[in-house]
């Protein structure tokens, strides 16, 4: 039972981050390869600021989401006025410098041995335990960000979104200024991937750089994709099965190691597979490739 | 001093010969492809195969590995991007499954050969010989010459064989190759070939100085990017310069501030260029045809 | 005489050595729709790209009204009163007409994200307001029956028609038409041509690039020809069809 949670919980961070990812990838055609990056803020942020400086978890969320905000402003606005591929290349770039970063400012980060001993998340007086407790913290953010999406995609600025992602300059025809709109929705996606890396720090008690890795990046791009791009549903059903299906390898006696490589392996898999017979995921309505 | 001009340009053909794959790919089909680094990496660990498991002679081993790399290379054009391709300029679609043959590859590897880290056998740790008042190791000598003949067998072919004109057409504006009687689906599995080739041989002449782990796809392919990014142009020529500048930023900012953060800083130099010319990979002709 | 609303003054352009625009200047009065024909490669679409930014002039002026409308974001110049269609026909064909044109309705509140979020209800009402006025637009444009269905699904010339709607939609006072009719069937072209026919009435000034010079006679009060980047003569159409400069171009 409390494995089953614990899947839940896991599939729950990831919805947030592929909800969130969706936004901008699936919906405004905005492939970015650094949601791993401001996972990470979340996660430092909140594994430094409660274990070295003791501050409470809900304010460590909060500081976590304003560096996030402040990363993805910077780099937004010099990245978002670049061509589609161009802006791959850059957030690749961010979260190449990213990692380094951990790895490196052992002072601050811990370097390659990471954090540990980070307290559990307490919201509101209550603790979240593993279990229920942590299902309900990581459930509500979950459910907090298909709100927020489903919202946004049924407004105008939806339908904006929807327009840059297939004619960019046909909308700037049209007297709308995409650059904010992009920065917007980029924004966003770094806040709600920094608040589950928060999350994730918390309920995982440690953190360490590997799992903030590009190939954690792409993970959660290849969730977006699988799970259907442009579909919030999709986004959900897609980190409910990338994230639950491998767990249950570990039923089958693989290492944890092995385990990861061969979860890679699937999905990496699940991936060109897609691209090739189901370009627009499982749940999509629209290819990302026109 | 003269170690640092060693040591640029030692790094400088590291980095030269390590985007040229990448740059040929990109040059054709407009396209950035994920994958060169996981044929980077798939050029090392054949080497290894080869030279160490199998015990062929070190230069015909790493000959080998480029050959089947590039084979690989051909047979995933072939199977993978040509039907996500289809006749279209489906440059996203391409590019979301190069990063999943990246994430399938690297995977893999990880899965046959583990984590741990090989090294080609090349004998006794030396001190290198010294050179004009500097340390340089015979492997490095190997990659300099190798990296400076490659470059300009790459820029001979370019301007006077008739394959280099086949793939500057196609690279232009492929409706009109096609329609000139070039058999562009040809010229796309030969550049494949040619630039994953040369991906895998950047790979395993650089694992005779470097060892090899499976990260380092990943590195090799943010050193082309990074390369390419500087290029702009995507010409031979503009690569190695490219490297050179790159480089000499590296050797200098490591030499002043610290080599621990000189990556780092590099990336960041390198995106605010971006901000100032956001040029980027794209070129003049691809924008008029908006 | 109607009072200027677009003023070009000596706009050059040049790529690489060629001079795309030589010396162009034009004006465009309130309430006028001019015509502009030439060869292929003349720059016409150049002229539009330039004025609607998404090309920057290497010198001259232009002003839309008194303000400065050159080396600006595409999105500011359209803010100050100008909407273009495109030679290659753009759409967001995945979304429905209905989409497409209330897109290019200006000052929605909708699309401003503290809106989305803080004052949703009354961004549904001027949602709900701007589709009602939408659909009135399509059913003007007799688009009506196709109000849902995809852009995509609709046939060429259905298309061509929902992009100068979009451009009414808009409100712009400027709309500049990059072969409005090029390439559709007969009742079409007449369709679309009376209902540029009644724009000035309705306030609005077109300038349209045409190849067609019946359909340019028509609806025309003043016809610019352009070759090789320079404005070789303006006048009636009339005037200009009888220039031998342009019977000689059109003939060879």
């Amino acid at each position: 039972m409390t494995y089953i949670a614990h899947i839940l919980v896991m599939a729950s961070i990831f919805s947030t981050i592929a909800v969130s990812l969706n936004l901008t990838a699936g919906h405004s055609g905005l492939i970015s390869v650094c949601q791993a990056a401001f996972f990470a803020v979340g996660a430092y942020s909140t594994a430094i600021l409660t274990t070295a400086h003791g501050w409470p978890w809900e304010a460590s969320v909060c500081a976590g989401a304003c560096v996030a905000i402040a990363v993805s402003l910077c780099v937004g606005r010099v990245a978002l006025r670049l061509g589609q591929q161009t802006f791959v290349l850059a957030t690749f770039a961010l979260q190449m410098i990213m990692f380094h970063v951990l790895q490196n400012w052992s002072d601050v980060t811990g370097g390659a041995l990471g954090i540990p001993g980070v307290p559990m998340a307490s919201a509101v007086g209550l603790q979240a335990s593993p279990g229920l407790p942590a299902l309900l913290l990581a459930g509500s953010a979950a459910v907090f960000a298909v709100l927020c999406v489903s919202h946004i995609t049924r407004t105008p600025y939806g339908r904006v979104l929807r327009g840059i992602r297939e004619d960019e300059p046909l909308m700037q025809s049209a007297c709308k200024n995409t650059l904010r709109f992009k920065l917007n929705v980029f924004v966003l996606s770094a806040v709600f991937a920094s608040i589950s890396g928060s999350i994730y720090a918390s309920y995982a008690g440690y953190v360490d750089p590997s799992s903030f890795t590009i190939h954690d990046s792409i993970f959660m791009l290849a969730i977006v994709i699988i799970g259907g791009t442009g579909s919030t549903r999709g986004a959900v059903l897609g980190a409910v099965v990338l994230v639950g299906f491998p767990e249950a390898l570990r039923f089958v006696g693989m290492s944890s190691s092995v385990a990861a490589n061969v979860r890679q392996l699937l999905y990496g898999v699940l991936l060109v597979g897609c691209m090739l017979w189901r370009p627009q995921g499982l749940l999509g309505k629209y290819p990302m490739c026109e | 001093m003269e170690q640092h001009v060693a040591n640029i340009l030692i790094l400088a053909a590291r980095y030269a010969v390590t985007a040229l794959g990448l740059s040929i790919v990109y040059r054709v089909s407009g396209c950035i492809d994920f994958a060169q680094g996981a044929m980077y990496l798939l050029g090392a660990y054949l080497a290894w195969v080869w030279a160490s498991a199998c015990g062929l002679p070190l230069a015909a081993g790493i000959v080998l590995s480029s050959v089947c790399v590039g084979l690989i290379g051909m047979g995933v054009d072939a199977g993978v991007y040509r039907r996500v391709r289809g006749d279209k300029r489906a440059m996203l679609g391409i590019m979301l499954a190069s990063f999943g043959v990246l994430v399938i590859c690297q995977s893999s590897i990880s899965l046959i050969f583990g984590d741990i880290t090989l090294g080609l056998p090349r004998g006794p740790i030396e001190p290198g010989r010294l050179i004009l008042g500097a340390r340089v190791t015979d492997a490095q000598v190997a990659i300099i010459l190798t990296a400076t003949a490659v470059h300009l067998l790459c820029w001979f072919s370019d301007r006077g064989t008739r394959l280099g004109l086949k793939m500057k057409a196609v690279g232009d504006n492929r409706e009109l190759a096609a329609i000139t009687g070039v058999h562009t689906k040809a010229v796309f599995l030969l550049a494949a070939g040619i630039g994953s080739g040369l991906s895998g041989l950047a790979g395993a002449i650089i694992s005779l100085d470097v060892d090899m782990q499976p990260s380092v796809g990943t590195e090799a392919l943010l050193t082309a990017v990074l390369v390419a990014l500087l290029a702009g142009s995507g010409r031979i020529g503009a690569i190695a310069v490219a490297g050179i500048v790159l480089a000499t930023t590296k050797e200098m900012v490591g030499a002043c501030v610290s080599f621990l953060w000189a990556e780092s800083i590099v990336l960041g130099l390198v995106l605010t260029m971006l901000a100032v010319r956001p040029i980027g990979l794209s070129r003049r002709h691809r924008e008029a045809s908006r | 005489m109607d009072r200027l609303l677009l003023k070009v003054e000596n706009v050059h352009k040049a790529f690489d050595g060629v001079k795309a625009l030589n010396d162009v200047s034009v004006d465009i009065r309130h309430r006028e729709v001019v015509g502009m024909i030439g060869p292929n490669g003349a720059g016409k679409t150049t002229l539009f790209n330039v004025l609607t930014g998404f090309l920057a002039a290497d010198q001259g002026t232009a002003t839309l009204r008194g303000q400065n409308i050159l080396r600006k974001p595409p999105h500011v110049i359209a803010e100050t009163g100008i909407a273009r269609t495109f030679q290659r026909l753009r759409l967001i064909r995945h979304l429905t007409v209905l989409d497409n044109i209330l897109l290019w309705r200006r000052g929605q509140p909708g699309e401003r994200m503290v809106n989305v979020f803080f004052r949703w209800r009354a961004s549904a009402k001027k949602e709900a307001e701007n589709r009602g006025a939408a659909r009135s637009l399509l059913a003007d444009v007799g688009l009506s029956e196709k109000t849902n269905d995809p852009a995509d699904n609709l046939s060429y010339g259905q298309q061509k028609l929902l992009s100068l709607a979009c451009c009414l939609a808009s409100g712009a006072e400027l709309l500049l038409l990059d072969e409005p009719v090029a390439g559709i069937a007969p009742e079409m072209i007449e369709h679309i041509l009376s209902i540029i026919e009644g724009l000035p009435a309705r306030g609005r000034s077109v300038m349209l690039i045409e190849h067609n010079l019946d359909a340019v006679a028509r609806v025309c009060s003043r016809v610019v020809f352009m070759d090789s980047g320079a404005k070789v003569c303006e006048g009636t159409p009339q005037e200009v069809r009888n220039d031998p400069r342009v019977i000689e171009a059109y003939i060879d």
